[in-house]
């Protein structure tokens, strides 16, 4: 047997498994198990295995999802709207005086959407109005997002995740769009890369986070000229050491970065110079041909996030018969088509689908 | 059997307060649990785990719904609702704790029974920020130590020291105190654990912001990790943050741009260095840094060291001097002659990014006919 062989069908079986029951040891994920449904979801799709889920374990995934969405209420004020990431709190929803601990998370959020859209849903029950005012309530002065809106922790992952957030919902008429960039441009740092906070070092998953959220915007030439283009390009390419990238300088390779600087380099238009074969030979060779799935290297076992971002990547540098993705929102062009079709009806005259007040 | 579980409970006040007095609060948190179980094992107690490594992991340990003190609050069990999606197989004692921790947050019962039993979910998922977000109002409310507290969250750091919420959380801790005096050295603890850990950098920067007068001990810092490592770039980055931040003067940056030299010297395959060095040239003013690294590179090129960052340091070099006088040729023929090299010899993982950087250089200078062409096979990507 080719170990470098693309099992197909295993990597779907191992997300099915994930899609069901994860062991006890992932009780550590419990407050974001989303983010695994999420990379189950766009993994399958990717490896175009959404069809092996039946139409009602489909509808029970929506139905899932949709239970977590906050709305505006006397019990839940606007600015705590959105997506929570799992059920672990939700006896609290609509509990008098406990929006201070059920509330949503803008990463979550970003997912939610990101997993309806895969799934086929038209977002109908997506309160848009609360979701798009929750996510400008977390902007801060500096431009910057939180994760949450008690005590969460701000950088550019959720000011990524907010654009994106935007993006699928075509408005970003709430937030600071010109604070944002400037938020973006000062975690550039002196070696061309982004860090997670202004003067954190740069890193390959802050790298993705400013150049998908400046090239959601449409903005990516305004914060790096052609300059700052060829240092951030020399930088990422500098990232690929023994095949797999890296995440920084002097660190080993970990599967994952093939999406995040693979990504960064595709949107960048730069993917082709870096060596599609022997990341592929990085990947491969990471992949578990018992269980299914990728881990992050030879010394650990597959988890969800690995497989999905490691078939990402292989996606990204055009492996055979594995869907492309959008590196930018990273879901599949399948799902990126889908939801133009959303936003366009959306648009039409009499025909408001993103429902602004329902209350699910 | 009323009288004695109360006789029980009044006791294990006492010994409490006994032990609050003499050892501190933040030990107790640790301790209390493991005495009090142990006492509390001679109760009824019913283990049902279904994992024996548990079993004998937690052997001294009760369950909540078997305390007799929690016998008055209704456990809540979690309402994953009728679809069963990316569900956890949830150890006893998880489900257990978090069953009380969901009565309590729905009750808002802010006592110390209740900041052992958030002790306990911290334990089992610190990743979960609203258990850290009900712990600071119950610290608040019982107006706990906050030196007690601060320890306490170095404990829980030194166990995870990879999690965001627990960083947040002593930041959080360290704001109230307004005192940073110990901060220093818990994160040079924690960098001395892992001198890349993302988190404990990232914290000792706000800390070094937010409490400036921090920050003149800094490079002396930096130096030695360094000095102990020069591969480190977690290091490096934090060097140009203090510098950076100190508004330095032409004479701290050449000062700098020595200390750099210095370390190439040592170490020429050491990408953090030179990113460093990238970094000091930003400072440049006409050019005066840029012929100092000029002669640095070739004068290392022409000892015969074929680092591949001092030839792409050549390469930028070249590139940036747009000037079309006679001699400019022959730099832009040695910078083809450089990214030939690279691509075939020096670093071959990374050919097609110098076939491209060559075919650029051409293009911009209008320099076609060379014998340094770099030929490549198709990528993948091509």
């Amino acid at each position: 047997m080719n170990k470098l062989d693309f099992k197909f069908e295993l990597h779907k079986k191992y997300f099915r498994r994930s899609l069901d029951l994860l062991p006890g040891e992932s009780a550590v994920f419990d407050y974001s198990r989303l983010t695994i449904l999420y990379f189950a979801l766009i993994g399958l799709d990717i490896l175009d295995g959404l069809d092996s889920l039946s139409e009602d374990r489909k509808k029970d995934i929506i139905e899932w999802v949709y239970r977590l969405q906050l709305v505006p209420n006397e019990n839940c004020s606007v600015h705590k709207c959105g997506f929570m990431g799992s059920t672990t709190v939700i006896h609290l929803k609509n509990h008098p005086g406990s929006e201070k601990y059920c509330e949503s998370n803008v990463a979550m959020t970003y997912m939610a959407l990101c997993i309806l859209i895969t799934m086929g849903d038209n977002l109908s029950r997506v309160n848009k109005s609360a979701v798009l005012q929750g996510v400008a309530s977390l902007q801060k002065p500096d431009g910057s997002f939180k994760s949450n809106y008690e005590h969460g922790e701000s950088d550019l992952r959720f000011v990524y995740c907010s654009l994106a957030i935007c993006n699928i919902l075509n408005d970003s008429s709430g937030i600071n769009v010109n604070n944002a960039i400037k938020f973006i441009s000062k975690c550039l740092n002196y070696d061309g890369a982004f860090g997670q906070n202004p003067g954190t070092e740069s890193h390959g998953g802050s790298t993705y986070c400013a150049v998908a959220s400046l090239s959601l915007l449409n903005k990516l030439n305004i914060v790096l000229d052609d300059n700052k283009s060829k240092i951030l390009e020399r930088w990422a390419v500098n990232r690929q050491t023994k095949g797999g990238f890296q995440g920084r300088p002097n660190k080993e390779a970990d599967t994952c970065y093939s999406f995040w600087l693979g990504a960064t380099l595709s949107i960048m238009g730069s993917l082709n110079r870096i060596n599609s074969e022997r990341n592929r030979t990085f990947a491969l060779h990471n992949a578990n041909l018992i269980t299914g799935g990728f881990s992050k290297n030879m010394e650990s076992i597959p988890d969800p996030m690995h497989t999905c971002l490691s078939l990402c990547g292989l996606s990204l540098i055009g492996e055979e018969n594995l869907n492309p993705i959008n590196p930018a929102l990273n879901i599949t062009v399948r799902a990126t088509n889908y939801l133009k079709q959303i936003q366009a009806d959306s648009t039409s005259p009499n025909k408001n689908i993103f429902n602004t007040d329902t209350d699910y | 059997m009323e009288s004695l579980i109360k006789h029980y409970n009044s006791l294990k006040q006492i010994i409490f307060r006994i032990f609050k007095r003499i050892v501190g609060q933040s030990i107790l948190y640790k301790v209390s649990g493991a005495v009090f179980n142990m006492v509390d094992q001679n109760q009824e107690h019913k283990s049902d785990s279904p994992d024996l490594y548990e079993a004998a992991d937690n052997f001294n340990y009760v369950l909540y719904r078997d305390r007799p003190e929690w016998k008055d609050v209704q456990p809540i069990a979690q309402d994953d609702g009728p679809a069963r999606v990316v569900q956890i197989a949830y150890s006893t004692k998880f489900s257990d704790v978090y069953d009380y921790f969901r009565a309590v947050l729905k009750s808002g019962e802010k006592s110390l029974r209740a900041l052992s039993l958030v002790t306990d979910a911290i334990t089992l998922n610190p990743a979960n920020y609203t258990v850290w977000i009900y712990r600071l109002e119950i610290v608040k409310h019982l107006k706990v130590d906050l030196n007690n507290e601060l320890e306490y969250i170095s404990n829980v750091i030194r166990e995870f020291t990879k999690n965001y919420q627990v960083w947040q959380y002593r930041k959080t801790i360290v704001e109230m105190l307004n005192d940073p005096s110990g901060e220093l050295e818990f994160t040079a603890d924690i960098l001395d654990m892992d001198s890349k850990n993302y988190h404990a950098w990232q914290y000792r920067q706000w800390v070094l912001t937010t409490f400036s007068e921090l920050m003149q001990y800094e490079l002396n810092f930096v130096d030695n990790l360094i000095s102990q490592d020069m591969r480190n770039n977690s290091a490096w980055n934090q060097r140009y943050f203090v510098i950076n931040n100190s508004d330095p003067d032409s004479d701290v940056i050449n000062k700098e741009l020595e200390y750099t030299f210095g370390k190439i010297r040592i170490l020429s395959k050491n990408e953090s260095a030179w990113n460093y060095l990238r970094g000091l040239l930003l400072y440049s003013e006409n050019g005066v840094l840029e012929d100092k690294v000029r002669d640095f590179c070739s004068n290392l090129y022409n000892k015969g060291n074929r680092s591949v960052h001092l030839m792409s340091c050549l390469i930028d070099l070249t590139d940036a001097d747009d000037s079309t006088d006679p001699e400019n040729v022959e730099k832009i023929k040695f910078a083809l002659k450089l990214c030939f090299d690279l691509a075939s010899d020096y670093d071959p993982i990374r050919r097609y990014y110098w076939a491209y950087i060559s075919k650029d250089i051409e293009l911009k200078f209008n320099f076609k006919e060379h014998d340094t062409k770099i030929v490549i096979e198709n990528n993948r990507m091509n």
